[in-house]
């Protein structure tokens, strides 16, 4: 049985409870836990204030209920154990998290799995923008790890990203990949404008737009059927990624860019 | 009747009266020392017990970078050193701030005052931004501090250079400094800003390019600008920060420039990043030319340097060499933050990581420890990190045991690139500080090297900014953590905590010039300038606390 923290109200003001992790709950006494700090906006509170506890964090689960759209930064750094959210949730899911998993059964807020470092976020729902992002001023966003959407994603998906994989069912908003330095983003539905600016190195795979508008610093290549796109497509059925294993096996035409940064990207486009 | 203070039966260190290490007691009436009384009945209303304790002047940093434009955009564009960094909370004597590698205004005051420095000094200010300066060290408490005003690349000093005008060029200089309320004369890369901004990538690489439409050279700017400063007997050298800064094979501009002084004084800053072997495009010619250099700066007794050290870490690159910031940015394509500011001035910011295991960095680190140590006269040698440049100011402590501690300094050393554990000359410098060395490197020297008689020492008449130490083991812990802090005669940090804080004083000088030149000077500026002649000097509502520090005392001499 898991231990859920359920929602009494919603708060009037942001809520962050990024300290409320699996694996504090290993490291502190039950007696203590509903002491464990959290935010209302400035003013320092505890997580009994706004939460009923109940059950037993076996396996170490944590389930989070009720309506957490004000509740930010849950799973923040978590490195062991499972998450799951049942519903929509706020901000910094999963931000900066190094391992673990966490699940998210609707929507999550923007910064999901930003700078994340290891461990795989699920999304049932749609998520908001800079998923697996750098925060502002940052180097590196994402570095590690997967970020699997059902649903739609917001602009600046992947910003800075260093490594890992993210794979969006639905449609992308603008600027996916911005300045990214490795790693791979997949777009199973439509995509917004300028993705791949400043990019350095790194994959922009396209599922079914094939009409993704490009920058004028992208240049088309040749017509080809890569093995690692059947790999990938192969893992992320496994996961319950909505777009079949057929996708990995289709011919794409690569574009290279962003020219202005080295040209070593990769943008693949089915080819019509 | 005002209140005495006594500083009762500590080892005190000071070396401008050969002081070093007796034990004596230090009086204090007024914020200023004062003689012991002759009556020895006589009590003081109140008493520091300091036996078994180091009393040494207050620290006095020459060469920093704290307030201004330069350190607020740098402050806005690290956001995320901020996040993770270390908070300055809130106390009901303090206010809150945030460290990092460009901290908070309130929290470089607080936490310069905990180390036991009282005085401190911005190092490039455009004049244009001289109000915001002030506005900063408003909020800056507890130290006393003044700013050098940056010169090297200003039109209408270029100009009268241009026309062999030393009249024009003085009373300038001098009204400039009254106008934007400095202490001294800085010049960054000179000349070479200026093409920078009139050249896409553009620099001057030697002191006898050409700077096109001035028609002079970083040579003649240096040379009438040093000279300019003995005419006016201001009370600190001119600050010079020379051409090709951080390039390799750069020792000889550095050699080069200290010889165009012609016998006027000069103060080398950060000369670390300028005493660089190599030049080829193969980065393993990269190493370090301190001996010949540090040899020079023996030989000549008007030139002083401040060292520049860098620590291993992250930090962030602020100067108003323009286009070193666009080379630190294209080395390691890091963001990067450049500004114009109009007819005066450049400047360049970017994050940088130092790493030990980085020939280059490693060499740098070495480099400014070989002048500590090879420099024989401690009196020209300032101890600086260049705060942020080449490490924080809180580095100053660690940067003491190094010099303290050769068993130290030698397993340090053994932790750095290989190639330089192996070539430097690190490992078979033997020398040790000494308190006495340290006291003069860190507060005795920068106060004489500045000018300013009544800092970095203890004899009556002296400024009472006293730090008394508990001697331990290990240097950096002892001097990190001062038992007391005194500044003003005031005690405001007791045992690690702030026990008061004050404004502190704004140094500035105010140099005599030939009046009838302010004519000439308000027809270019209303000419060519963003900000009308009458509106450009900063208001005396900008000084809390201030004090005019004099320009007579030694215009006589070279």
């Amino acid at each position: 049985m898991p231990l859920r923290l359920s929602l009494r109200q919603v708060p009037p003001v942001p809520l962050e409870v990024e300290q409320v992790l699996p694996s504090v709950f290993r490291r502190v006494d039950r007696a203590d836990w509903p002491r464990l700090e959290v935010y209302l906006g400035k003013e320092k509170q505890t997580l009994g204030d706004w939460f009923d506890l109940a059950g037993t964090p076996d396996n170490e689960t944590v389930v989070w209920e009720g309506d957490l759209t004000r509740v930010h930064w849950i799973g923040a750094g978590l490195d062991t154990g499972r998450i799951e959210i049942d519903g929509s949730a706020g901000r910094h899911i999963g931000s900066e998290m190094t391992g673990g998993e966490i699940v998210v059964h609707g929507d999550a807020g923007n910064h999901l799995g930003a700078e994340m470092k290891g461990g795989r976020i699920v999304v049932h729902g749609s998520a908001g923008h800079l998923v697996g992002g750098a925060y502002r001023g940052s180097l590196l966003g994402m570095r590690g790890g997967e970020i699997i959407i059902d649903g739609n994603a917001g602009n600046e998906v992947g910003h800075s990203m260093r490594r890992g994989l993210i794979a969006i069912a639905g449609d992308v908003g603008d600027l996916a990949g911005f300045a990214m330095r490795a790693g791979t983003i997949v777009v199973g539905g439509r995509a917004g404008i300028r993705h791949g600016a400043e990019m350095v190195r790194g994959s922009l795979v396209y599922l079914s737009d094939t009409s993704v508008s490009l920058l004028p610093t992208v240049r088309s290549g040749s017509v080809q059927q890569p093995v690692v796109l059947r790999l990938i497509a192969a893992h992320l059925e496994k996961t319950g990624f909505r777009h079949n294993r057929q996708w990995g096996s289709r011919p794409y035409r690569i574009h290279h860019g962003d020219f202005l940064a080295g040209g070593r990207g990769e943008f693949w486009i089915p080819a019509v | 009747m005002s209140v005495t203070l006594r500083i009762t039966g500590g080892y005190v260190y000071d070396p401008e009266h050969n002081i070093d290490g007796q034990v004596h007691d230090i009086w204090i009436r007024d914020g200023k020392v004062i003689p012991a009384p002759e009556d020895p009945q006589v009590r003081p209303d109140r008493e520091i017990d300091a036996r078994g304790l180091v009393v040494m002047p207050g620290g006095v940093d020459l060469h920093c970078h704290i307030a201004g434009p330069k350190v607020n955009a740098a402050r806005k564009m690290r956001p995320e050193e901020k996040r993770h960094g270390e908070v300055v909370r809130r106390t009901p004597r303090t206010h809150s701030g945030t460290l990092g590698s460009v901290p908070s205004t309130f929290a470089t005051g607080y936490r310069y005052l905990g180390m036991g420095y009282t005085t401190a000094f911005d190092a490039a200010i455009p004049p244009l931004s001289a109000r915001h300066a002030h506005e900063e060290f408003a909020d800056t408490p507890g130290i006393d501090k003044g700013f050098f005003v940056l010169m090297g690349n200003n039109h209408f000093v270029m100009e009268s250079i241009k026309q062999r005008d030393r009249a024009r060029l003085d009373a300038f200089v001098a009204w400039l400094l009254r106008a934007a309320k400095g202490y001294g004369m800085k010049v960054v890369n000179p000349g070479g800003v200026e093409v920078w901004k009139q050249h896409r990538a553009g620099n001057v690489t030697d002191l006898d390019q050409v700077v096109d439409y001035f028609e002079i050279t970083p040579r003649q700017i240096i040379r009438e600008l040093a000279a300019t400063r003995t005419r006016l007997g201001l009370p600190h050298p001119i600050h010079i920060h020379s051409n090709n800064l951080g390039l390799p094979g750069n020792w000889q501009t550095t050699l080069e420039t200290m010889r165009a002084l012609d016998g006027h004084r000069g103060h080398m800053t950060h000369i670390q990043f300028h005493s660089y072997a190599g030049g080829d495009v193969d980065e393993t010619t990269f190493g370090s030319r301190v001996s010949e250099l540090a040899q020079y700066v023996n030989e000549h007794p008007e030139i002083t340097v401040d060292v520049g050290q860098v620590l291993f870490g992250d930090t962030t690159s602020m100067t108003g060499d323009g286009p070193l910031g666009y080379y630190l940015h294209q080395v390691y394509g890091t963001k990067w933050f450049s500004s114009d500011t109009e007819l005066e001035a450049g400047c360049g910011i970017a994050p940088i990581r130092y790493r030990n295991k980085s020939l280059v960095h490693a060499w740098q680190w070495a480099i400014g420890l070989e002048w500590y140590l090879l420099v024989d006269d401690p009196w020209r040698v300032a101890m600086s990190t260049d705060h942020p440049n080449g490490g924080s100011f809180l580095a100053y402590p660690q940067i003491i045991r190094l010099l303290m501690d050769r068993d130290y300094r030698k397993d340090v050393l053994k932790t750095v690139h290989r190639k330089v554990r192996e070539q430097s000359c690190l490992g078979d410098l033997d020398r040790q500080y000494s308190l006495n060395e340290i006291c003069i490197i860190t507060r005795a020297g920068p106060a004489r090297i500045l000018g300013l008689p009544h800092k970095g020492h203890l004899g009556p008449g002296a400024d009472a900014d006293v730090t008394i130490y508990a001697p331990h083991e290990n240097k950096q812990t002892m001097f990190e953590f001062p038992r007391y802090v005194v500044k003003s005669g005031e005690i405001l940090v007791d045992d690690g905590e702030i026990r008061e804080t004050t404004y502190g004083k704004l140094l500035h000088v105010a140099p005599d010039y030939d009046r009838d030149r302010e004519a000439e000077i308000a027809d270019w500026f209303e000419q060519y300038y963003t900000i009308r002649f009458r509106n450009y000097p900063v208001g005396n509502e900008y000084l809390h606390e201030s004090e005019v520090v004099s320009c007579q005392a030694e215009a006589a001499a070279p």
